[in-house]
């Protein structure tokens, strides 16, 4: 994702989960076969309108999920990169609003 | 259940007079957007182009939505589902994949063009590239996929003044008249305003919108007898055989063979979205890194809205219009739709929402045109050392005659011809999608296999575009084309791509093998990274900074 000067061992939980985030949507997307189907029908919509439409809602959620993901574990990296180099050179602009 | 429109010849006086007053106050507003938070220097090309690149996540939310929201998606999209069925609902898809896209590579663009000051994507290929020549590919691809997304923007106005009762009699000088007096003081106030007048009028134009699409999803099923009744009738109509063909015009699902182009239509225009010019300027028109991402979820609600009014295509059908009632023109569907729904006032309304919604695109796609005329034509080929001021009177004048030729295009070729144009728009656009999104994560790539991958790319797809043929058309009449050697089709954007690809990979090994001289990468991996909030950028760096 955010690539660039990160410190070794990048992936922690939280980018996994951040990442899972942004799969969900696609795939959901890209199956099409599997929601290529009139029923259930739910108040009056097709099963292949109301289930697309459904996921732009969670899409939604899941950017905001995505969204704070990132921003604790930046925060996080910046504590610890805080703490290994104590003399704090002011230039730890490599994390800032990832 | 039918309820046609009257066929009433003649103007609609009270729907004109509405849609005439909110298109002064929105020009009012435009005129009046110059002095909105101006600060830094009035000359420079920031200022203009780009609204100072001082945009919070309100506006962004707006600037954005106006990339999203064009007469396009609210007059041809709803116009696809009422001809030929679940096919057209791609457009949903497409809204949903472009989200995490965004999340993932426009923060890096974000970060590398505010360090090194790139108001064009071109000017980012440039520096990262270290390639003119790329730089320019990516600069007149860019022009020429915008050129007649602006040419539609004006169809969607067409069709309304069409719907109000201009422009359907008399000669026809007195016909394009409106659509001509509309366009220059769209012309007008972007010229004076740059940004700002987009961004402004965003806010009253997304209000209209989103009034007129919660009532017509509302009100107009219940008109017609309700979400059921309006599935059934549109199955039962699009399942008529065609007197010519002796095919369904299409069915309200995807037929056999149809999924993969559903897949690639929505997975296609997603990645070309914002490798259009004019998208990627409400990005960079952002203040800090992470408006773009938190902003991301709200924009959603741009997607949801965006798949009612798909859905009002199949409501043109329930009300029982065809293409037929229509003028010969799907294209009418919505505006005719809400001219029988609605009382004529709030048709009124509605019909203003889809001219300003068209003003607004079509005000951001001149600028991001002009801009990249300006950075990546003249600076570049024309004259090296022109100021920040003289840039910024170029980008201005260009900006018009962009609009212009929008223009010409629209009374010069049918409405047809624009569309088809802007779907070959799409198809070259995401052949820059490897020099731009592959370049912000890896130099493994050689100039000029980037630039060969694009050729073939853009060679391949414009031929096979050119080569689709119709009952009623001759070329362009289809977005997705067999895969070579296979009986399945795709999206030719996405087949294109993988050509490119192919070219790139292998002509990448050759080039490598022997060495070829590499460009010189003016940006460091931190630049990608970085969040500035109060440093103002600086001018371009297309050279390496000797750090």
């Amino acid at each position: 994702m955010a690539g660039g000067p990160t410190p070794p061992g990048m992936i922690t939980p939280l980018r996994l989960f951040a990442t899972l985030c942004i799969l969900a949507p696609t795939i959901a997307v890209i199956a099409v076969p599997t929601y290529n189907s009139a029923t259930p029908t739910l108040g009056g919509f097709p099963f292949f309108y109301w289930y697309q439409l459904i996921w732009v809602v969670i899409t939604g959620i899941l950017m905001v999920a995505a969204y704070w993901a990132m921003k604790i574990d930046a925060r996080r990296r910046k504590q610890i990169r805080a703490t290994a180099e104590p003399a704090g050179d002011g230039a730890g602009d490599g994390e800032a609003g990832a | 259940m039918r309820i046609l429109a009257s066929g009433s010849s003649g103007v609609h006086g009270v729907e004109l007079g509405v849609v005439v007053t909110l298109f002064v106050l929105v020009a009012v507003l435009g005129f009046l957007a110059a002095r909105w938070r101006r600060s830094g220097d009035a000359n420079h090309l920031h200022e203009w182009g780009l609204g100072g690149r001082s945009f919070g996540g309100f506006i962004t939310w707006f600037l954005i939505g106006g990339d999203l929201y064009t007469a396009y998606t609210f007059v041809a999209v709803p116009a696809s589902l009422f001809a030929t069925g679940a096919l057209g609902f791609f457009a949903v898809g497409y809204t949903i994949l472009v989200w995490p896209l965004v999340f993932i590579f426009l923060p890096r663009l974000w970060s590398v063009s505010r360090k090194h000051g790139y108001v064009t994507p071109a000017d980012f290929v440039k520096g990262r590239h270290g390639s003119r020549l790329l730089s320019l590919a990516i600069a007149v691809t860019g022009i020429v996929a915008t050129m007649p997304y602006i040419a539609l923007q004006l169809v969607g106005i067409q069709s309304v003044l069409y719907v109000m009762g201009i422009g359907s009699s008399g000669s026809s000088f007195a016909q394009d008249l409106p659509l001509f007096v509309a366009f220059i003081i769209l012309a007008a106030f972007t010229y004076t305003s740059g940004l700002r007048a987009p961004a402004a009028i965003a806010f009253v134009k997304d209000l209209l919108i989103y009034i007129t699409i919660l009532v017509a999803v509302i009100y107009i099923p219940m008109r017609l007898g309700g979400w059921t009744h309006i599935f059934s009738a549109a199955s039962t109509r699009l399942a008529v055989k065609s007197p010519t063909t002796h095919l369904p015009a299409g069915s309200t699902l995807l037929a056999h063979g149809n999924a993969l182009p559903f897949a690639t239509l929505a997975i296609g225009s997603a990645m070309a979205l914002f490798m259009y010019p004019h998208a990627q300027i409400g990005v960079l028109a952002t203040k800090q890194r992470s408006t773009v991402r938190r902003n991301v979820s709200a924009l959603t609600v741009y997607s949801l809205m965006l798949g009612f009014v798909a859905l009002l295509g199949y409501m043109a059908i329930a009300a029982g219009f065809t293409t037929k009632s229509l003028g010969n023109n799907a294209q009418h569907a919505v505006p005719a739709l809400f001219d029988a729904m609605f009382p004529s006032w709030f048709a009124g309304i509605a019909l203003s929402a889809i001219v300003i919604g068209a003003l607004v695109p079509a005000a951001i796609m001149s600028i991001a045109a002009a801009n990249l005329f300006t950075r990546n034509i003249y600076v570049d080929y024309i004259k090296p050392d022109a100021t920040p001021a003289q840039q910024t009177a170029v980008s201005k004048w260009v900006s018009l005659l962009v609009k212009f030729g929008a223009l010409a295009f629209v009374l010069g070729l049918d409405a047809t011809s624009a569309i088809n144009f802007q779907l070959l728009g799409g198809v070259l656009i995401l052949q820059t999608f490897p020099a731009i999104v592959g370049g912000l994560y890896t130099r493994y790539f050689h100039r000029w296999a980037l630039l060969l991958g694009w050729a073939a790319g853009i060679v391949y797809g414009a031929v096979v575009a050119w080569q689709q043929s119709s009952a009623t058309q001759h070329h362009f009449a289809s977005q997705v084309a067999l895969i070579p050697w296979t009986h399945q089709k795709a999206y030719i954007a996405v087949t294109a791509l993988v050509v490119n690809l192919v070219v790139l990979v292998v002509s990448n090994l050759v080039l490598r093998a022997i060495k070829a001289p590499a460009g010189v990468d003016a940006t460091a991996s931190s630049d990608y990274d970085h969040d500035v909030e109060h440093e103002e950028p600086l001018a371009v760096t297309a050279k390496p900074e000797t750090a």
